[in-house]
């Protein structure tokens, strides 16, 4: 990058459990909060925002290019611009790194850039079967042919196809995200203990830092439709009472026989959006505005889709090279926990001399990663994964817990669904 | 004088007649009109070789809105009513015995005599723009449709369809009208002329004819057995009959004598049915409700035109405001805003206010929506999602730094007010205008601190949450005029009536409005049942007796309140003890918290509160045998009274628009024209005398203010002799 990108402000709402609080919030209600808070905490004029961007996995069927219809909810301009990005998990960070080449290109001064999800509200479907039988009826004219047309149902059309699931699946494997999980934990031989001590910290890392009004400054509450009465202040993942012997008892979701991965050492099925505004560090400073940090780079790389959950060492690796940094250099990581099993497989991978000389060509490990500073204020398992809000919600909350620390240099990374892995390196001063 | 209308031949055979009333944004129908009306048809009549006759309006929004109330408000006597209604129920006759078809081209706003004119034509063609609305508003003034409306519109789209709108004013859309049959040919207002060529050319044809015939009979079951039957019919015209009472709570005969007109008016023929018209009307349009509701009407549209910048002006500047405090009032203001289209922030450092003003928002969005008949649930449910949208609710300190208008809510319950304003105004950087809804200081002494108190007003919105209500604007000696004109401008936009009000604690409204609870309060302390006092009150017609009144207030907010004014008013304000004796009791604050006088539970009706009225009875325990009549006359009195001081304080501009006020802010009953329109009525002696008894027997606070004893003294009324300064005189200065 040529450039750093100021992240000016950012918000986000609390996190819902699916079919929790949030449920009766579709995902352009959720964006618009995040979006109206973001922008309202910026000091700058709403008619300056050149362009709205935003992240969305399962984009809504009712409101296709979401990010439009958040623009016009958030109150922003009319004039305003806005388009959806979709790179799975990574897409609230795509959204963040599509501002930033726009920013950098000059097409616009300040930009929006967000991500969310209601997979509260991801619907199911009927198969193509029965939508070719209903054409099918529409069409016929006459007795006869209605009745050729009724004979030709069948009850299994009726089998409902579950939305969730197939966003949840990597449709060139045919594999759920779970099962590909399960092959890291094999590789890496991961013991099920292994992963469910580690949701244990999530679990209690995240519980401290509700304890402590740690994310308190992220969160803008929202009020609960239909009758408004209620406010969502928090989020509802993390357990207080979560203990080692509760997550053993789960049975493992994915591979009922010999899996090690559970809905206990997953991250949890979730609602929820964040926002950032983002311009320019010159632009900041030419403003005299105090931005929260910077995007000093970012590096998207993509891998065997039935690896996918490695994406986060390969991408970090590439964004070694493009910064010219060293993991040492990293005071603080956020590395998504979309599964325990994710986490600690990329923790032996970025420790390993043997995966680095194989798999990316560098004569050295990457280097180990203190846990101390990995995910510090818990994770996903904890939290929950609204998928296009994750992306954006560790930059907003690195930013913030960089800033807690005094500490200088960050890096956020995920991997993606469908064999892909994003890193971000942010800086506060 | 120019002629308005205006006769064309066309080519093809077609006379077109076109209303353009000289110097006037919208048509309607007076004497001269109608005469030069007359006299047009008795030349079409005679004329050869027209074959069809097209009514049109030559206003751009406007086919026609109805008669002159000026006119209307003149008529004193039945003789001159039943005139004035057989001049215009001939003329439609004419109209309707012309030997060719005739055919109203509709577009805008088509009400009162101008539907009757449409009705009175054979065909009527209309756009399906939004501002095409049918309705026949004469029973809001407290008459009916004079002109042949009462027989033709039942003959026309059926009874079933004709009461809503003749009795209760009803408005229709396009669409709907053309549903039910009113309207014949729909046209998208791009086309209309191509529609009209289509219609006058095919009008002459058999198919076309009975196409419309087709389309006007198009009825379901439900309406032949409502229309057919005679056991449907009565249970048609008693069910309108009980909505009616309900309503009017059978304090106005125009509902009633409605129904009958229309009802007696269908077993007769037609002519028969127009002379009942005519004589219920000659019945209706001298009587003293019928005045006193145009009267209103009157001020009310000269009260708007005066704040309006230009008739033809509209606001589309894209508005935002600011909401500094939250709470349930800032929610209420919000709703009102966000349902007019202008985004609100509300900014409060606590969130548990910040709630509290989203969920008002939230009732007060809904009960917008239900106003507007948004059956479609998702439909609504959507609108309702936009709309709550509009409210941002935020703790960001900096939220408000660069907003234009700011409402300031805190400085009411603020130890020191002047210096919440203040560091209000520093903390934003945009230099906005400031307004504040404190309801307990002056707007000079809360601009005390300021540094640009030019920028500076007091606004209160009554009742914001329900649609056209009071905004009262409160500028202090500093205020600047465009401030004030500026406010103005913003309430036109959320459909609120501007009043602007003299400057003083309470400013008019308050002012006078909290004696009067105070003294129903004062009277349950007596010993009078408060559900008693109630009921007395609404039977006198207004919408809510005092005490439902404080519950929806908040039963602290009245204390607190009366507490105020008697600091700055001195021992007439006195609170009455009955609030001491609810005091200490924090679930008890009225509607907010479910319970308070009545009881308030979901999807029940309210009612009495028993525990109130058992801690009522424990700290007073005598009961009194107060009639009726001085229960009613106490309360009422005092409200008088602190009226006639606003008057001579120049606090209320006039006698007119101080019962406009009182009209729209609390619903006090319009049909009597106002308090002091009722006072007046009552003779201002009497009252004087009345007061004097009441000053021997209950205390000096009902000692009649100078105003009124002066005008006892001379026999003189509110009306007559106090200076009467034309709304005029108070609409804001042409903007440079």
């Amino acid at each position: 990058m040529t450039e750093r990108i100021a992240v000016v402000s950012g918000a986000r709402t609390p996190i819902g459990k699916a079919d929790g609080s949030l449920r009766d919030l579709r995902a352009d209600d959720l964006g618009a909060f995040a979006v109206k808070e973001a922008v309202i905490r910026a000091p700058l004029p709403a008619s300056e925002y050149g362009e709205l961007i935003f992240g969305s996995v399962a984009q809504p069927i009712d409101a296709p290019n979401i990010a439009r219809v958040i623009g016009i909810k958030s109150g922003l301009p009319e004039a305003l611009p806005a388009y959806t990005v979709q790179r799975n998990c990574a897409s609230g960070i795509d959204s963040i790194a599509a501002a930033s080449a726009k920013l950098l290109l000059g097409d616009a001064e300040i930009i929006v850039a967000g991500g969310g999800e209601s997979m509260s509200n991801i619907p199911l479907f009927f198969g193509t079967e029965y939508r070719r039988f209903l054409a099918r009826w529409d069409a016929a004219r006459g007795k006869r042919a209605r009745l050729q047309a009724l004979l030709r149902f069948r009850p299994r059309f009726l089998r409902p196809v579950a939305g969730l699931r197939q966003v949840l699946t990597d449709p060139l494997s045919g594999m759920l995200m779970g099962e590909t999980a399960e092959l890291l934990a094999r590789e890496f031989r991961i013991t099920r203990r292994e992963q469910d001590e580690y949701a244990l910290l999530s679990h209690q890392r995240a519980t401290r830092a509700v304890a402590e009004e740690l994310v308190k400054d992220e969160i803008v509450p929202v009020p609960l439709p239909p009758q408004y009465q209620t406010l969502q202040r928090a989020d509802e993942g993390p357990r207080p009472g979560q203990t080692l012997e509760q997550l053993a008892k789960l049975s493992p979701y994915f591979n009922r026989h010999t899996g090690t991965v559970t809905v206990g050492n997953s991250s949890q099925i979730s609602d929820g959006a964040a926002a950032v505004t983002l311009m320019r560090e010159s632009t900041a400073k030419a403003r005299g505005v105090e931005p929260l940090g910077f995007i000093r780079g970012y590096a998207t790389v993509a891998v065997k889709p039935e690896r996918m959950g490695l994406g986060p060492v390969y991408a970090t690796a590439r964004l070694m090279e493009l910064t010219g940094s060293e993991i040492t250099d990293f005071e603080l990581i956020e590395l998504n926990e979309a599964f325990a099993a994710v986490v600690l497989a990329n923790e032996r991978a970025f420790a390993s001399a043997e995966f680095a000389r194989d798999h990316l060509n560098r004569p050295r490990a990457l280097g180990t990663i203190d846990r101390a500073r990995l995910n510090p204020e818990g994770g996903a398992i904890a939290l929950g994964h609204p998928l296009g809000m994750s992306g954006t919600r560790l930059v907003l909350h690195l930013l913030h817990a960089l800033r807690r620390r005094r500490a200088q240099t960050g890096l956020a990374t995920l991997c993606v669904g469908g064999g892909q892995g994003t890193a971000v390196m942010l800086e506060v001063v | 004088m120019a002629r308005a209308w205006k006769l064309t031949m066309r080519e093809d055979e077609v006379a077109e007649l076109v209303l353009d009333l000289p110097e006037a944004a919208d048509n309607t129908l007076n004497v001269n009109t109608l005469e030069e009306l007359n006299d047009l048809l008795r030349e079409l009549r005679d004329r050869s070789g027209v074959r069809c006759l097209v009514v049109r309006s030559a206003k751009p929004e406007c086919f026609i809105a109805g008669s002159d109330l000026n006119e209307l408000y003149e008529i004193n006597d039945p003789a001159a009513a039943e005139q004035h209604c057989a001049s215009g129920q001939q003329l439609m006759d004419r109209i309707e015995s012309l030997p060719y078809p005739t055919i109203a081209v509709i577009h805008g706003s088509c009400s009162g005599s101008g539907l009757e004119l449409a009705l009175a034509c054979n065909f009527r063609v209309a756009t399906d723009s939004p501002k095409t609305v049918f309705s026949l508003p004469e029973v809001s003034h407290g008459v009916i449709p004079a002109f042949g409306g009462t027989q033709r519109l039942p003959r026309l789209i059926g009874a079933q369809r004709a009461l809503p709108m003749l009795v209760f004013g009803e408005t229709l859309g396009p669409v709907p009208a053309f549903e039910i049959g009113l309207v014949d040919f729909l046209a998208a207002e791009a086309f209309l002329e191509e529609t009209v060529k289509t219609v006058t050319t095919g009008i002459g044809r058999r198919r076309t004819r009975k196409a419309v015939a087709r389309h006007r009979k198009a009825r379901g079951l439900r309406d032949w057995f409502r229309e057919r039957t005679p056991l449907g019919q009565r249970l048609m015209y008693e069910r309108a009959k009980r909505e009616a009472l309900r309503r009017t709570g059978g304090n106005q005969p125009a509902p009633l004598e409605c129904i009958e007109v229309v009802r007696k008016g269908l077993s007769v023929n037609i002519h028969r049915g127009l002379t009942l018209e005519r004589e219920v009307f000659g019945l209706l349009a001298p009587a003293r409700a019928s005045k006193n509701l145009i009267r209103l009407e009157l001020t009310r549209q000269s009260v708007r035109d005066g704040h309006a910048p230009s008739a033809m002006m509209r606001f589309n500047e894209p508005w935002r405001v600011g909401i500094h405090g939250a709470g349930e009032p800032a929610g209420r203001i919000a709703a009102a805003f966000a349902v007019s289209g202008i985004t609100t922030v509300i900014q409060d450092s606590d969130w548990s206010r910040l709630s509290a003003s989203y969920a008002a928002a939230a009732a007060g969005c809904r009960s917008f929506g239900t106003r507007r008949k948004l059956t479609v649930r998702d439909l609504r449910e959507r609108e309702m999602r936009l709309t709550m949208h509009r409210i941002i609710a935020t703790a960001a300190s900096t939220a408000l730094r660069d907003e234009q208008i700011v409402v300031e809510t805190v400085s009411e319950s603020s130890s020191e007010p002047a210096a919440a304003v203040a560091a209000l105004e520093q903390a934003l950087t945009g230099k906005p205008l400031i307004v504040s809804t404190n309801r307990r200081d002056s707007t000079d002494a809360l601009a005390s601190g300021l540094s640009h108190p030019e920028r500076f007003s007091g606004v209160r919105f009554f009742d914001p949450a329900h649609g056209a209500s009071l905004v009262e604007i409160v500028p202090g000696t500093k205020t600047a005029r465009e401030t004030t004109a500026h406010l103005a401008r913003l309430a036109l936009q959320i459909g609120g009536l501007p009043v602007i009000v003299g400057d003083c604690a309470g400013s008019f409204i308050n002012r006078v409005v909290i004696p009067y609870l105070n003294d129903a309060a004062v009277l349950a302390e007596e010993g009078v049942d408060f559900a008693r006092i109630d009921q007395v009150f609404c039977d006198y017609g207004m919408p809510i007796g005092p005490f439902q009144l404080i519950d929806e207030l908040g039963i602290h907010t009245v204390r607190g309140l009366t507490e105020a004014y008697a600091a700055a008013y001195g021992e007439r304000m006195r609170p009455s003890g009955l609030f001491a004796a609810l005091k200490a009791h924090d679930a008890l604050q009225g509607r907010r918290t479910g319970k308070g006088f009545y009881l308030y539970a979901q999807n029940r009706r309210q009612r009495a509160n028993s525990e109130v009225t058992a801690r009522i009875s424990r700290a007073f325990p005598h009961r009194s045998n107060l009639i009726d009549e001085d229960v009613l006359r106490r309360p009422l009195y005092l409200m008088l009274n602190e009226t006639a001081r606003c008057l001579e304080e120049q606090i209320a501009p006039t006698p007119a628009i101080a019962d406009l006020a009182l009209v729209t802010a609390i619903g006090f009953p319009a049909f009597r024209g106002g308090i002091l329109r009722w006072a007046d009525e009552l003779e201002p002696r009497e009252i004087v005398k009345t007061m004097t008894e009441y000053t021997r027997r209950f205390g000096p606070r009902y000692r009649p203010a100078a105003l009124l004893k002066d005008l006892g003294e001379r026999r003189a009324y509110f009306y007559d002799a106090v200076a009467h300064r034309t709304p005029r005189a108070q609409s804001p200065p042409p903007e440079s």
